[in-house]
């Protein structure tokens, strides 16, 4: 376990894919097949785009490790389990948000893997510049999962915020062509986030949970022009999706994810039920997520899993990312 | 005398700098307006957003009566990002002009530069236009995001020197203390830009320090006592901690001093709570700590930091 420096490499065009995981365990490598799978999408144009991926959970394992984490998860289970009912789904619903959040209670936690995707953000541009592409002519773009969203989030909160970050959408021109975020936790942390309150470590630099409002990141100019971190941004959740905000079918205020100009989808998930309840099938396949502990697996039926949002929508990704 | 050496070393690196300082024309801040004001009349900047176009000349009248406008860039942005200076920064200009004014000035500069006149020059001017003109700013940018670049692995070094696997583990009170402490105490928190804080509360409950005593007739005899420290741990953050012979003496990681309890008798698992017989501090570099018992029973205990049972003590 040490630090990781940024991937680095050159552009072959003027494009760039940032891959940011969600929960697990991920080792380097381990989303291997989830890059390739967006490759035969891209077909020949991946040739042309430098694809990044950021592993950063050795700094969630280094914190587990230090300082037993669990005491922290139970009392943010806690406090979601209240918002739902205390069926079986319910309660493993509440595990499954809280064994995604955990890190938000730790502040050097979460201030690590920003600062992690922020020196990641920063190399890509370096990169870009280095094949030839200046800051603002590059098109960099963010495909994130579950917790990978929030952590993207802030790092682009905290970019747009502080115009010294080298960042910056408009002091710096660094715009994404695309911001994706699939099965975003950033809504249901924020309401866990105000929740718990000052029991919140440093809660002010949560931006998604200290802002007024919930927001896509900007800068504005002198002349009051503002400039979004992204030019598209597109929010994806199943609707069997807890952590996308979603319970059986049902969208649940506190926890979904409505960022004024996002573009939205809600993908119409189906599971293969056992014994004709839904209920209990997704019980099982989120029990089993929880149970897994180890690198991150693809299961076709698990509502939350990454690889089928992008084979959901592998021609909208072929589209946005050309 | 040492004033003297110190005095000559400056004097000779200050002569030294021209002759090192060996780059070709580095651009200037001068050169940025120069470009800017190019740019800006080829799109005709002033006729579609006059006030940034006067906002931005303004500036530059600004950055002349600071004294800026003749900064190199690498200059220019250490101030940015508020980096201590160099040695001949501080010898060319006034360090009293180094203000939050400046800073600010510097990111309107940018605002414009890249927020508002660069989309114009992108919609107006082919590439090789944009090329010409951009180069002092395109470097200002590359010196901005290599000096963060290298903040946020340092951020990220540090992080690791704190939660790293030769870091010391925090037991479930550590973990309580130091939870609250971020909520009430300041300095046990990591800066808004996400350095960690060297600071970290330690209460640890030890069964296996050694002391040495004598009987009443018999050598010394060593003997295992049950301790518990109540202190506060520094971390060392510098760049060559742990590292070479006999790290954690020399140069630890970590550094950590406070109250010291030991039980009535020199026994091996005392009840933690009735460890308050006996008093003293304790002093640890790195994994090793010594304590010295006060009283009538004057006594040195050594131990080495290890977790016997993960997360207890």
């Amino acid at each position: 376990m040490s630090v990781q420096d940024p991937q680095s490499q050159p552009w072959p065009g003027d494009r760039a894919i940032l891959f940011v995981h969600g929960i697990g365990n991920a080792q380097p490598g381990d989303y291997t097949p989830l890059v390739q799978q967006l490759q035969a999408i891209l077909g020949a144009e991946a040739q042309s785009i430098a694809i990044y991926f950021l592993y950063y959970d050795v700094i969630d394992q280094a914190v587990a490790d230090k300082i037993h984490a669990n005491v922290l998860f139970t009392q943010l289970v806690n406090v979601i389990r209240q918002n739902y009912d205390g069926s079986a789904l319910g309660n493993v619903a509440a595990s499954f948000g809280g064994d995604v959040i955990w890190p938000v209670l730790v502040a050097e936690a979460r201030l690590a893997i920003r600062t992690a995707l922020v020196a990641q953000l920063l190399q890509i541009t370096r990169d870009g510049t280095s094949s030839g592409v200046r800051t603002n002519d590059q098109r960099v773009s963010i495909i994130a999962h579950s917790m990978g969203n929030f952590h993207t989030y802030e790092a682009l909160s905290y970019a747009a915020a502080t115009p010294t970050s080298g960042l910056s959408p408009a002091s710096s021109g660094f715009v994404l062509d695309n911001l994706i975020m699939m099965a975003s936790p950033v809504q249901l942390i924020r309401y866990v986030g105000t929740a718990l309150g000052g029991a919140v470590p440093q809660q002010s630099t949560i931006y998604s949970v200290s802002r007024p409002s919930l927001d896509i990141p900007s800068e504005t100019t002198p002349s009051g022009i503002v400039v979004p971190c992204a030019r598209r941004t597109v929010a994806i959740t199943g609707n069997l999706d807890p952590v996308g905000g979603y319970l059986l079918r049902k969208q649940l205020d506190w926890a979904y994810m409505k960022l004024p100009g996002q573009t939205t989808f809600i993908d119409q998930e189906q599971l293969a039920s056992v014994n004709g309840s839904e209920s209990l099938t997704l019980v099982n396949i989120l029990q089993s997520a929880l149970q897994n502990g180890g690198p991150p697996t693809i299961t076709p039926n698990n509502p939350h899993d990454w690889g089928q949002y992008v084979q959901r929508h592998a021609a909208d990704l072929k589209g946005w990312l050309a | 005398m040492r004033r003297a050496v110190r005095a000559a070393s400056v004097m000779l690196y200050l002569c030294a700098t021209p002759l090192i300082a060996q780059e070709p024309a580095p651009f200037t801040l001068r050169d940025v307006f120069v470009n800017l004001r190019a740019a800006a009349d080829r799109v005709n900047f002033a006729s579609s957003n006059a006030a940034s176009d006067a906002h931005m000349r303004a500036l530059e009248s600004y950055f002349d009566r600071v004294r800026l406008l003749d900064a190199s860039l690498g200059q220019v942005i250490d101030v940015y990002v508020g980096r201590a200076m160099d040695l001949p920064t501080i010898a060319g200009w006034n360090r009293d002009r180094w203000s939050v004014g400046i800073v600010d000035s510097i990111t309107t500069v940018r605002l414009i530069a890249n927020g508002e006149l660069y989309p114009m020059l992108r919609d107006k001017l082919p590439k090789s236009a944009r090329d010409s003109l951009w180069p002092p700013l395109d470097t200002l940018q590359d010196k901005l995001t290599a000096v963060q670049l290298a903040a946020n692995k340092d951020n990220l070094r540090r992080f690791f020197i704190k939660y790293g696997p030769d870091a010391p583990r925090l037991n479930a009170a550590e973990v309580l203390l130091n939870y609250v402490a971020q909520l009430w105490i300041p300095g046990f928190l990591p800066s808004v830009n996400g350095r960690p804080t060297p600071n970290e509360l330690v209460a640890t409950y030890r069964t296996t320090d050694l002391t040495a005593t004598r009987g009443t007739s018999g050598p010394f005899q060593a003997r295992v006592v049950t301790s518990a420290q109540l202190g506060l741990r520094r971390y060392n953050f510098g760049v060559d901690c742990g590292t070479g012979r006999f790290a954690d003496l020399l140069r630890p990681c970590q550094q950590s001093a406070g109250g010291f309890l030991v039980g009535r008798g020199d026994t091996p698992l005392n009840n933690p709570w009735q460890l308050r017989h006996r008093g003293g501090v304790y002093w640890a570099r790195g994994k090793y700590h010594v304590g010295a018992i006060f009283g009538s029973d004057r006594q040195f205990v050594f131990g080495v930091d290890q977790q016997l049972l993960p997360y207890i003590f």
